[in-house]
């Protein structure tokens, strides 16, 4: 860490990436100061991971160049870059699941080694010890021989962070590293980030929560369409203004929070009553016709597993679930569909059908209605994908292949399959996590539409202040269970100053908690 | 940008490039014997692989929505036995016959119930039940081959309608009915995204249990159908029947650009797969090459499927630099990779 403060100790020159005619990233040059935290912001797709992938060796540049501490340098493949230290953590940190905390930090001592070399078990555990102390982590994470399953979410980026310091790295991209944290969880990472910095490393850091973001950036940089629009000092660049630049245009003024008139609430479309799965400990849940009522809590919380168990996908181990004031049973989401219940689920990675387009993952819910005796019409199904596309916007026609689309638009195809089955109530989980801002609020939008148009919505997410403005009801699930129930701007505001942090059940201001 | 599904998107690809290979490698042999595109010779070829096709047909419902189904090479000995062993009993052939079918996709209902209900890996299952059913055919026949009635022997090779012998009539026949079904029926439409995705294709609404219990029992129906066939054409069932099929009926798939992982895949990929493997074979023998060198030419076709699929996929990372740094090259060009 001995560069003088003015060189940079990574700097791009130029640096662009072009897929055949598509200019991925194009001219970016781009100072990174050493022991600085840069921003590094963009909507999907504007070259965000194209310019980490080239930065760290993972691709290579069609025109540009790299320099470290001004020297020029040229990083072909990940392991070279390892070695001029830049390091990548992402999103959700690769670690060997069966191995322990120690070993995943020292998984590099592997590499350069012959496979018969013998491993010092207990040198490398007293050396992960020592290293993560030196991190301040010590109290943060349990014993190093702890198998890294066993680790949260939170933890694995923290160990995933020590692995790459293990390395001696001078900069260390976080791709998304508070998306799936809490507030609280948040702020560790960010005290580690500063001990970082304080040693002279340059962190930069990709996330869509800006307000979480802004609290630790020394620098900004945004990117729109593989272009680097602008640089600046975070104090000079207020989160409006950069999400400004990252959309291009205006169009984000028409985000949900300035609410059109709210739709009248209708009648009980849905009623759960005390209903338990393996993760849900007895939960009383009501949706109206047009109301949307947040789930909020931590991952692991419980709320995707009470959506889960509304729509038929986990089974009920007791309690009961009224559709229109009937008392109805689910055994699969097939019969919830039947009865008009859906649900979208979290991980649009795992919910999209890869090999296929637009139209075979939009009516996917709805062959049944688009058949007759069982033959399906290709006319039917493009018209009814057509229709879909139209209405969200979507980026791409009905024959594009999910997988070429954005994390966004995969998103809104997701929410079509549901919504082309005509449901009375839709359940989304998570329906903007790694999002970027403007589909987010597009996203939002749409919800608040249907809602008006007479659909019950169940809105799943970690984010309470996306709620803010469109939920009618937030409803707080910690540890199966309903901890709190808050509806209206202010009691909603209040719920996402205090989620995440851990109050005891007898703090909380008790509305409509159940047993 | 054109219209058209995945599916038929898929139907474009794969089975041009098997069309083209054929033509390719049957003008090949051509050159070294004329006589391979004789008619006689045409239709044996095609009578050679009316067993594997039928059956990997069968084994394509399953591949593509996931699973794997060994058992059925042992199944196709077991159903030509039963049905013999009843026909010699003085059961009606007919009855014969069904019982036979439904013996096939019996097994494929415990494979499939297996499968469901414990969660164990369809190829551990199938491994198993591979045996279980050798063992069965051995029992019922005691090692021995069981003659069939001459009346089965109109559903043989002997019956030929305008000129095509009767199994490969029914083979073609079925390969269409099995397209047909894949790409314009909400079945074939489920198989896909069972296979693709299977919890994603729970959540939407589709009958996971269901369709795959369907497609086990397609298997080994098929296998069924393949087995009197079999036994029909031979004039005798034997217990050794389909041993050596195993690996061409999976072949055939694959060749047939399925996705071994499933969600994706041809009913006419796998006609033409199993034409392609039929024909390797057929030429060797046409050419009076060693059949040791069969063998191995075999495998390899299998392997170089393998490697085809990967690329037409953009899976392989040097083939991909090598086509970035091609369409970098004319700018102009409309080689787009998302």
């Amino acid at each position: 860490m001995s560069s003088s403060s003015d060189t940079p100790v990574l700097r791009t020159i130029g640096l662009s990436k072009s897929y055949g005619p598509i200019a991925a990233l194009s001219d970016v040059s781009l100072d990174i100061a050493p022991g600085s935290v840069l921003a590094l912001l963009g909507e999907n797709g504007a070259g965000k991971s194209t310019f980490i992938s080239l930065v760290s060796g993972a691709t290579n540049p069609t025109a540009g160049q790299i320099e470290i501490d001004g020297e020029r340098v040229s990083v072909h493949s990940p392991l070279e870059a390892t070695r001029l230290g830049i390091q990548v953590v992402h999103q959700e940190p690769k670690l060997a699941n069966e191995a322990s905390i120690a070993e995943n930090i020292y998984l590099s001592r592997y590499a350069g080694r012959s496979g018969f070399a013998l491993v010092d078990r207990r040198a490398m555990i007293a050396d992960a010890t020592a290293h993560l102390a030196r991190l301040g982590l010590a109290s943060e994470l349990p014993s190093v021989v702890t198998p890294a399953f066993q680790l949260t979410a939170a933890q694995r980026q923290l160990v995933a962070i020590a692995k790459a310091m293990a390395t001696e790295a001078r900069v260390l991209f976080l791709d998304e590293p508070n998306s799936s944290l809490t507030p609280r969880e948040t702020r560790k990472l960010w005290d580690l980030v500063r001990i970082l910095c304080a040693s002279g490393v340059a962190v930069v850091v990709v996330s869509h929560r800006l307000s979480e973001l802004y609290e630790i950036v020394d620098q900004v940089a945004v990117l729109r369409d593989g272009v680097l629009v602008a640089t600046g000092r975070a104090d000079e660049m207020p989160i409006d203004r950069a999400v400004f630049l990252m959309a291009g245009r205006a169009k984000v003024e028409a985000a949900p929070r300035l609410a059109g008139e709210s739709a009248p609430i209708g009648e009980e479309v849905l009623r759960a009553e005390n209903i338990w799965t393996e993760k849900v400990h007895g939960v009383d849940l009501t949706v109206r016709a047009g109301e949307i009522v947040g789930l909020v809590g931590l991952v692991g919380s419980g709320r995707t597993e009470i959506g889960r168990a509304i729509c038929g996908a986990d089974p009920l181990l007791a309690g009961q679930i009224y559709l229109h004031g009937r008392p109805v049973r689910f055994g699969s989401p097939k019969q919830a569909l039947a009865h008009g219940v859906v649900m979208t689920s979290e991980e649009r990675r795992r919910s999209v059908f890869e090999s296929h387009d637009v139209t075979f993952n939009m009516v996917a819910s709805s062959l049944s209605r688009l058949a007759s005796r069982g033959f399906l019409s290709g006319k039917r199904e493009r018209s009814l994908a057509a229709t879909w596309v139209n209405r969200l916007a979507l980026r791409g026609t009905t024959a594009t292949p999910i997988v070429a689309l954005s994390g966004g638009n995969q998103q809104k195809a997701l929410i079509a399959r549901s919504l082309a089955t005509n449901p009375s109530v839709i359940i989304l989980d998570e329906p903007t996590h790694g999002i970027d801002v403007r589909t987010k609020s597009e996203i939002a939008a749409l919800v608040k539409q249907l809602a008006a148009e007479g659909l019950g919505v169940i809105f799943i997410s970690s984010e309470v202040e996306e709620l803010v403005g469109i939920a009618s009801r937030v409803v707080v699930i910690r540890g199966g269970r309903v901890a709190q129930v808050a509806s209206g701007a202010d009691g909603i505001g209040l719920i996402a100053a205090a989620l995440g942090e851990i109050i005891p059940p007898t703090d909380i201001r008790h509305e409509g908690v159940v047993r | 940008m054109k219209r058209r599904s995945a599916v038929t998107g898929v139907f474009r690809r794969v089975e041009v490039a098997l069309v083209l290979v054929i033509v390719v490698i049957g003008a090949l042999v051509t050159i070294g014997a004329p006589d391979f595109l004789s008619t006689a010779n045409l239709i044996n070829l095609l009578l050679g692989v009316v067993t594997v096709g039928i059956v990997a047909l069968g084994q394509g419902f399953v591949i593509m929505s996931g699973e794997l189904d060994l058992s059925v090479a042992a199944t196709i000995a077991l159903t030509g036995a039963s049905a013999a062993a009843l026909m010699k009993e003085g059961v009606p052939i007919w009855f014969s016959v069904v019982v036979g079918l439904v013996i096939g996709s019996m097994i494929g209902l415990v494979n499939a119930a297996i499968v469901i209900y414990t969660g164990v890996n369809s190829f551990i299952v199938t491994l198993g039940t591979l045996s279980v059913v050798q063992g069965l055919t051995l029992m019922v026949t005691g090692g021995l081959p069981v003659a069939v009635p001459d009346s089965l022997t109109v559903i043989g090779s002997n019956t030929l309608i305008v000129g095509v012998p009767l199994p490969v009539l029914l083979f073609v026949i079925l390969a269409i009915v099995a397209q047909l079904i894949l790409v314009f029926t909400v079945f074939g439409r489920r198989v896909l995204a069972v296979g693709d995705n299977a919890e994603a294709a729970r959540l939407a609404g589709i009958p996971l249990s269901a369709t795959k219990f369907a497609v086990f029992a397609i298997a080994g129906g098929l296998s069924g159908v393949a087995g009197i066939v079999l036994a029909a054409s031979l004039g005798t069932a034997q217990s050794s029947a389909g041993t050596d099929d195993l690996l061409p009926i999976i072949a055939a798939v694959v060749i047939g650009g399925a996705s071994l992982t499933g969600g994706r895949g041809s009913m006419i990929g796998v006609f033409l797969g199993a034409v392609l493997l039929g024909m390797v074979q057929n030429a060797y023998i046409i050419l009076q090459l060693s059949s040791w060198l069969q063998l191995a030419t075999f495998g390899a076709v299998v392997v170089v499927a393998g490697i085809f699929d990967q690329v037409r996929q953009g899976r392989i990372d040097w083939v991909n630099r090598i086509r970035g740094r091609w369409a970098i090259r004319r700018p102009q060009g409309e080689a787009q990779r998302p």
